[in-house]
């Protein structure tokens, strides 16, 4: 079935934390809008970002640099040099389900299930937008 | 008060061990903002801040004892402006008249995001920068300013080389009332170019595309998907909605675009190129074409003429390289500087990509030795074209401030 684009702006309606159907429409997401977001640990996340937990998006970016090869995680930020990324909503930490990583330099588009939600070690936020994706596109 | 408000937010996460003791909490926090997992170091520079104080005192000791800001790393150092104290605010402002910081744009950020009305003529004057990352962010500090003054100091920056500080100032100027400067966020909807496999098309149209989604509200770009090329049906008549919306706007003072703002063309036979970006150089991109052209930076609007064969003569050298590389494509460590060649072989589809990377430090023999020779004919062949305003010299410091100097 051909996926149906929606903009973020329509995805801002949509109801919060619905969880994934077959029929659901792919969203997509700018990681700007994300970092855009006046985030704080602890702070509630604007209903728009809250709305995306448990959808199916496509987004794109680089991958960090030093990600390493053959690994089932890299993080996808915006500038290819990594050089703007001092918080944690600057970039999603994704988890690749069929495939292992083989750095590329360029940007790409990366799509499948988003959640969002606050993970934390030792009292610090290490996690707050993740993405599971069978592929990189 | 920020640091108040800070405190109180970030109140629910303090570990509970060290709550009777802040000096020591302090301390953890200062160790972990320096030196912990990148992840969590700006995390652990605000909670420092959120400590007042004893928070910075101990960050004022460091850079005393140290190596001055250098010795805090680029997570602390953005965050001092978040410290309820002007002296470090005034540190991080002293620190961007040293050409050697590595944290320039980063500086120029984080000042921007809590502009005092005070240092306006220092906002202004980074609009002037070397680097286009710094004077990108320069301009949220500028616009924070007096509405007349700011639209009289970022109107020139309409016609910036760098494509983002172009953005940033129309999104700026819009925002002041300015509605002519949508004109160039539209305009960047309609980007499709590319620089080898780096689709800045693309780039240009996600930025412009959150500017006006903020500049007009989300539902202005409903519709319009970057991932797809701007000539689709969709987005074709999106863009063509929110030009009727953006020329209503502005009136009769919609504008004639300049050339440098309008999107360029593809270039043709692009078949080597280099990418240079320096934390402290600034970034040079330069690609050949197979018809002997030189194109420098991004767009279509610098491109000049070379001898005959020149572009042949640097592709044979490069394919030398590539044999002697094998499969390694990617030296050095991750950081801000980077020296990315591109070349596409005849015959190939897509480009091969070799980067060097670094952080701010040298680091010897970074440019494996194989790429020298492609280096220097690229010093060589671009600096001789003759731009003038040092431009020969400019290429070479760029280079030896990446990979490393060449061998005489």
């Amino acid at each position: 079935m051909k996926a149906l684009i929606l903009s973020l702006g329509a995805a801002s309606m949509v109801a919060p934390a619905a969880a994934p159907a077959a029929e659901d429409p792919v969203i997509e997401l700018s990681l700007l809008d994300l970092m855009s977001i006046d985030y704080q640990p602890g702070k509630e996340l604007p209903a728009w970002v809250r709305s995306l937990d448990g959808r199916r998006v496509r987004i794109e970016g680089y991958m960090a640099l030093g990600t390493p090869e053959g690994v089932d995680k890299f993080e996808l930020v915006w500038d290819s040099c990594g050089c703007g990324q001092s918080n944690v909503n600057h970039f999603i930490e994704v988890s690749l389900t069929e495939e292992t990583t083989s750095f590329d330099p360029d940007i790409i588009w990366v799509e499948g299930t988003f959640s969002v939600g606050e993970i934390r070690e030792d009292g610090f936020v290490v996690s707050l937008f993740r993405l599971k994706t069978e592929s990189i596109g | 008060m920020r640091a108040a408000a800070l405190l109180c937010a970030l109140a629910a996460l303090a570990p509970a061990q060290d709550e009777g003791d802040p000096r020591a909490e302090a301390e953890r926090l200062l160790d972990v903002a320096t030196s912990g997992s990148p992840r969590i170091r700006f995390q652990a520079a605000l909670r420092l801040a959120a400590l007042g104080e004893t928070g910075s005192s101990l960050v004022r000791a460091q850079i005393e004892r140290d190596r001055g800001y250098l010795g805090l790393g680029p997570a602390l150092y953005e965050a001092l402006v978040e410290f309820d104290d002007l002296r470090l605010r005034a540190a991080v402002w002293e620190s961007l008249e040293d050409t050697g910081n590595p944290w320039r744009p980063a500086g120029a950020r984080a000042l921007a995001k809590h502009p005092r009305s005070e240092e306006t003529a220092r906002f202004e004057r980074l609009l002037k920068d070397h680097i286009s990352a710094v004077r990108a962010e320069a301009i949220a500090g500028v616009a924070a300013g007096d509405e007349g003054h700011a639209i009289h100091a970022l109107m020139p920056l309409l016609e910036d080389e760098n494509g983002r500080v172009r953005r940033r100032s129309a999104a700026a100027l819009a925002g002041l009332g300015e509605h002519h400067a949508l004109a160039w966020l539209v305009e960047d909807l309609r980007r499709d170019d590319s620089w080898f496999d780096m689709r800045l098309g693309r780039i240009a149209r996600a930025e412009a595309a959150q500017a006006l989604r903020q500049l007009l509200g989300r539902e202005a770009l409903s519709g319009y998907s970057t991932r797809n090329a701007p000539d689709t049906p969709e987005n074709a008549a999106t863009i063509q909605a929110i030009e009727a919306r953006c020329r209503d706007l502005a009136g009769e003072d919609w504008p004639e675009l300049p050339d440098i703002a309008r999107a360029p063309g593809t270039i043709a036979d692009e078949v080597i190129g280099v990418e240079l970006r320096s934390c402290r150089y600034g970034e040079l991109l330069l690609r050949w074409t197979a018809d002997d052209r030189l194109v420098v930076g991004e767009g279509d609007m610098h491109i000049l003429e070379l001898p005959e064969g020149a572009t042949a003569r640097l592709l044979t050298r490069a394919e030398s390289a590539l044999g002697a590389l094998g499969d390694e494509r990617s030296f050095g460590d991750p950081g801000c500087d980077l020296e990315r060649y591109h070349i596409k072989l005849p015959e190939s589809l897509r480009s091969t990509t070799i980067q060097l990377t670094k952080g701010p430090a040298a680091v010897p023999n970074l440019r494996p030795a194989a790429l020298h020779p492609v280096a220097e004919a690229m010093i060589k062949s671009a600096g001789r074209v003759g731009i003038g305003n040092r431009w020969d010299r400019r290429v070479e410091v760029t280079f030896e401030a990446l990979g490393g100097p060449l061998p005489d």
